[in-house]
């Protein structure tokens, strides 16, 4: 057990140590964890995978070009076309829950019933991946709960330290605006509680995506699902929730706990770079390229989406 | 909570007994627990089934 992180008492022989993991039925995209002393529970609502399916033809589209194209321009993804049934699926998606939170009753069959099966099927195995990275990212926060003493706040220490550059550092190349960047910097600066929550939001995005990738073998075309995953997560999952409670449910967008997502995504990468040895530039283009494509991409689509609501 | 390492080696994980199922949803025929949509959801969430299957945890 010599140079593990867990605790020796958090595992023996023939046992380890794991908290409960809860499958909620619920419809909204939510997961959270909640950590005690000695247990915790991992709560994952399926809300995730009857987004993901209602999307499943966009997100088809999307894999089309990922996976077919071995270089896309930033002047490509300005002129494309977005397909009509790409916006009417994300408005669907924000009427579907715009449906569940005032109706609280969700008719499985009514809610999905319109959706192709080979259009699920082509995007099934990124619906597992992004499922993946929700289930690690969520186990993340729990694991601290059996590390050893020192190994959770080094962890932390270090994810602070590389904000701490990334807000002295404007850097285009993370595709969000000065006016983003700044505006980040200065709610951070403006109360350290916000700093460490984000810290350690960022740190199991971190941890989740290195465990699945991990957990798919390794490969470069592991790494490139995991990377497709994050990119949907990030740009379509978080954007659209954030779209939603602001223009559709009226709530003023809380970022106390939780960074935009695209400030989210940002840092996320920031540090990924740091710690590869890579400059953010062939990070993001060279390495998660396909990450990069669809935040890109979903900020285009989404930008449509918002002209429609008005 | 703790979990013997053989159970994690079962070829249904999802009998193990730090994983729950939660809520109903209704369909055109009436309720369907979240025990019955396992198959569909849960497993989806589960980034370990193949791996369990394939190769033991040791």
């Amino acid at each position: 057990m010599h140079g593990s992180r867990i605790r020796d008492d958090a595992r023996g022989a023939g046992w380890i140590t794991l908290p409960e993991f809860v499958f909620n039925v619920d419809p909204t995209p939510q997961a959270f964890t909640l950590v005690g002393d000695e247990v915790g529970v991992v709560y994952t609502h399926c809300g995730f995978f009857f987004t993901l399916t209602k999307l499943s033809r966009t997100l088809g589209w999307i894999l089309d070009r990922v996976e077919n194209s071995s270089e896309i321009s930033f002047d490509e993804i300005e002129r494309m076309e977005v397909p009509g049934y790409v916006i009417q699926e994300i408005l669907a998606v924000l009427q579907m829950w715009q449906e569940m939170e005032v109706s609280e009753s969700f008719n499985i069959e009514r809610m999905l019933g319109e959706v192709e099966p080979a259009a699920f099927a082509r995007m099934e195995h990124l619906l597992h991946k992004v499922c993946h990275i929700i289930f690690f990212h969520e186990s993340a926060h729990w694991q601290r709960t059996i590390y050893r003493a020192g190994v959770w706040s080094d962890l932390e220490t270090r994810t602070l330290n590389h904000i701490s550059r990334w807000m002295s550092s404007y850097d285009p190349a993370l595709l969000i605006s000065r006016e983003s960047h700044d505006a980040a910097v200065n709610f951070l600066s403006a109360d350290w509680a916000v700093a460490r929550s984000w810290a350690e939001e960022i740190q199991c995005d971190l941890l989740a995506s290195s465990a699945a990738r991990a957990a798919g073998g390794g490969s470069a075309v592991a790494a490139r699902d995991v990377y497709t995953a994050q990119g949907v997560l990030y740009a379509f999952v978080m954007q659209l929730q954030e779209i939603y409670d602001t223009r559709v449910a009226g709530r003023e967008p809380t970022h106390r706990t939780h960074p935009p997502a695209d400030i989210r995504g940002a840092i996320v990468h920031y540090i990924d770079a740091m710690e590869m040895g890579q400059t953010v530039g062939d990070y993001q283009f060279k390495v998660a390229g396909a990450c990069t494509y669809i935040n890109f991409c979903g900020a285009r689509i989404l930008g449509d989406v918002l002209g429609r609501l008005g | 909570m703790r979990i013997q390492i053989e159970a994690l080696n079962s070829t249904n994980p999802l009998d193990l007994p730090c994983i729950r199922f939660e809520g109903t949803v209704s369909t055109n025929e009436g309720y369907l627990s979240a025990s019955q949509l396992r198959d569909d959801f849960a497993l989806a969430a589960m980034p370990f089934r193949k791996h369990w299957a394939a190769s033991p945890v040791k």
